[in-house]
């Protein structure tokens, strides 16, 4: 069904709170799960923002191609979801913490 | 003609052998045979530079394949593949580079396990960037992009058992997602305002469109998203962790190629989306970001005591070369030729560090196989233990830091050469002030590469590199060929430039 001008500004504004919520996680958190997690709702924002403006084009029918490219997008969140939390394992095991301010080896 | 299939095949061609390398290592492992991964991801290289040498003829000539594989629905244009000939010259610098690692990864990686999985990832890798550069829509484009994205990862952190790939490849992780990320929500944006995700079709739509605030903060997303990707100073941090901490074979491929596909989506993206004309701010931004980029890389590469640190630090500087080249062909109001020489001097010194960067990090390599350190100070003199490799690195050194004869003067005098162009074609200012900055960084260059030059030959070897032997032979031939790449480029420019210009043409 498509979206109407008036609602569509609410779907735009949650997809630009998820975004911010993602940002200040990124920013903010010490704990590397954490920064996993923000990573995926900074993506949730993104695909929300896809699906409403596919649900809401001037024609008045959904575009199926921005649909297919979210249903795309959410597999590759949860492949690098996948990587991520792999080399989260992986720090684990070498530095006995999560926090992400405590693997200063590096100085880049 | 070309066909469908033609237009496919070299995408094609990597996935199936990216496919089939598992099975031939399950076989093999069973067989007792060793190393059959490495020839077998080899020959799939091999035959995907005939698969793109074979499109060669008609793309040389113009034609545009178009291959049209998702369209329903209202949203006009689809998924297409759009291959021309800028796609073209990306890929085969990409799958050349990609065959000479795998070459060279025979020997070097003889010493870790699952090699089976490294040699799936480089080709699912060196297969998701030709599919950026063969995109024509954002939907194939992000597919791609983020299949790169995560083979990237892996193999960055590739040898986790030790903590340094791990925490490397955890911030590229973050930092590169991260990018992608921003890149999604602006396009999901340009889709919101155009209807369609071809980048054709939006371009058309963007040329009638009047700049306001939400365009330029949708630039300004794309050019983090990108930035990220192509370590543009102040994106670049993943950069100097994960250089070193990746096997030096993974290195080149970063340096040589992956931090160049961000590039190319600077590149393709803003031309064909947002003309110049129309708007007139970014060029002279992303000119301000090149020479922040060159002079912060030269700047951390002085200091490095690490070799593969200091020769990450020196991507970020070329990066910035390569940009102030494109940021050139996007600045309003330059004549046609102008423009065209910016962006031609940009794709020549891709090219060019392309191979460079690829040889000096595989030399580096090469030291680190035999004498097991990074340390510069550690490493002094080895060039007289492995006088070859030596030799080797000292040209790729002298190219890159732009010795006449080879190819890395060219490019470099080539960019600064359309820099000033532009002050002599619009005299605008700035654009002096960038080109003098650009020949004060080349001084720099010059220098920290003597300086590696003088540490590791000329300087006596110390006892800590007592028992260093020659390169294993087969290590040595990416290595040769990548040589006489610097002193062909540099000396028959010619055939090298006639491709970069039709290249060119391709672009809006």
């Amino acid at each position: 069904m498509a979206i109407s001008g008036e609602l569509l500004i609410w779907y735009l504004g949650t997809a630009a709170a998820l975004l911010l919520i993602g940002l200040y996680t990124l920013a903010t958190k010490r704990n590397m799960i954490k920064l996993v997690i923000a990573l995926e709702i900074l993506l949730d924002a993104a695909n929300l923002n896809l699906i409403i403006f596919a649900a809401s084009g001037p024609t008045g029918v959904v575009d199926p191609i921005p649909q297919a490219l979210v249903v795309i997008s959410i597999g590759i969140g949860g492949c690098v979801a996948a990587v991520a939390l792999a080399l989260v394992v992986n720090a684990y095991r070498h530095y006995k913490t999560l926090d992400v301010r405590k693997l200063k080896k590096l100085r880049g | 003609m070309a066909g469908l299939l033609d237009w496919i095949l070299p995408i094609a061609l990597l996935f199936s052998g990216a496919i089939l390398t598992p099975i031939i290592g399950v076989v093999s492992k069973r067989a007792g045979v060793k190393k059959i991964e490495g020839f077998f991801a080899a020959l799939i290289f091999v035959v995907t530079i005939w698969s793109l040498l074979n499109i060669y003829g008609p793309i040389s000539t113009g034609t545009i394949g178009e291959v049209q594989y998702l369209s329903f629905g209202p949203s006009s244009g689809g998924a297409v593949l759009r291959i021309d000939m800028l796609s073209w010259l990306m890929a085969i610098i990409f799958v050349s580079l990609g065959f000479l690692v795998v070459i060279y990864s025979i020997i070097y990686m003889e010493r870790d396990t699952g090699l089976e999985k490294y040699y799936t990832l480089i080709l699912t890798l060196v297969g998701g960037l030709i599919g950026i550069v063969f995109s024509g829509d954002f939907f194939t484009f992000f597919v791609f992009w983020e299949l790169m994205a995560i083979s990237s990862y892996v193999l960055v952190s590739f040898r986790k058992d030790q903590w340094e790939p791990v925490e490397a490849g955890f911030k590229y992780l973050i930092m590169s997602g991260f990018g992608s990320i921003l890149m999604l929500y602006s396009m999901s944006f340009l889709y919101g305002l155009t209807g369609t995700l071809n980048f054709q079709l939006m371009g058309a739509y963007l040329a009638t469109a009047s700049p306001n605030l939400l365009l330029y903060l949708i630039i300004g997303l794309l050019i983090v998203g990108f930035g990220v990707k192509a370590a543009v100073v102040p994106m670049h941090t993943w950069l100097p962790d994960a250089h070193p901490a990746a096997p030096s074979s993974i290195s080149a491929l970063l340096s040589g190629i992956i931090v160049k596909s961000g590039v190319y989506g600077i590149l393709r993206v803003f031309l064909t989306l947002f003309a110049p004309s129309v708007f007139t701010d970014y060029g002279v931004t992303i000119a301000i970001f090149a020479i922040i980029t060159m002079s912060v890389g030269n700047i951390m590469a002085l200091v490095q005591t690490d070799i593969k640190r200091l020769l990450a630090y020196s991507t970020i500087s070329n990066i910035g070369y390569i940009l102030l080249g494109f940021a050139v062909g996007m600045t309003p109001g330059v004549s046609a030729e102008v423009a065209q020489l910016g962006i031609t001097s940009g794709l020549f010194h891709l090219l060019n560090h392309a191979l460079l960067k690829g040889l000096l990090f595989l030399c580096a390599g090469a030291f680190l196989f035999r004498a097991k350190t990074r340390d510069l100070n550690k490493l002094s003199g080895i060039g007289r233990k492995m006088p070859l490799t030596g030799v080797i690195f000292t040209i790729g050194a002298l190219a890159l830091s732009g010795m006449p004869p080879l190819n890395g003067f060219y490019s470099k005098a080539m960019v600064i050469w359309a820099t000033i162009s532009v002050y002599a074609n619009i005299n605008s200012m700035i654009y002096a002030v960038f080109a003098a900055l650009a020949i004060l960084n080349s001084v720099i260059v010059v220098a920290y590469y003597l300086r590696m030059i003088e540490v590791l030959l000329i300087r006596k070897p110390e006892g800590s590199l007592d028992g260093v032997k020659r390169s294993p032979v087969v290590m040595l031939i990416p290595l040769v060929l990548l040589m006489l790449s610097a002193f062909v480029i540099g000396l028959w420019q010619d055939p090298f430039i006639t491709v970069i210009q039709l290249a060119t043409q391709a672009l809006p």
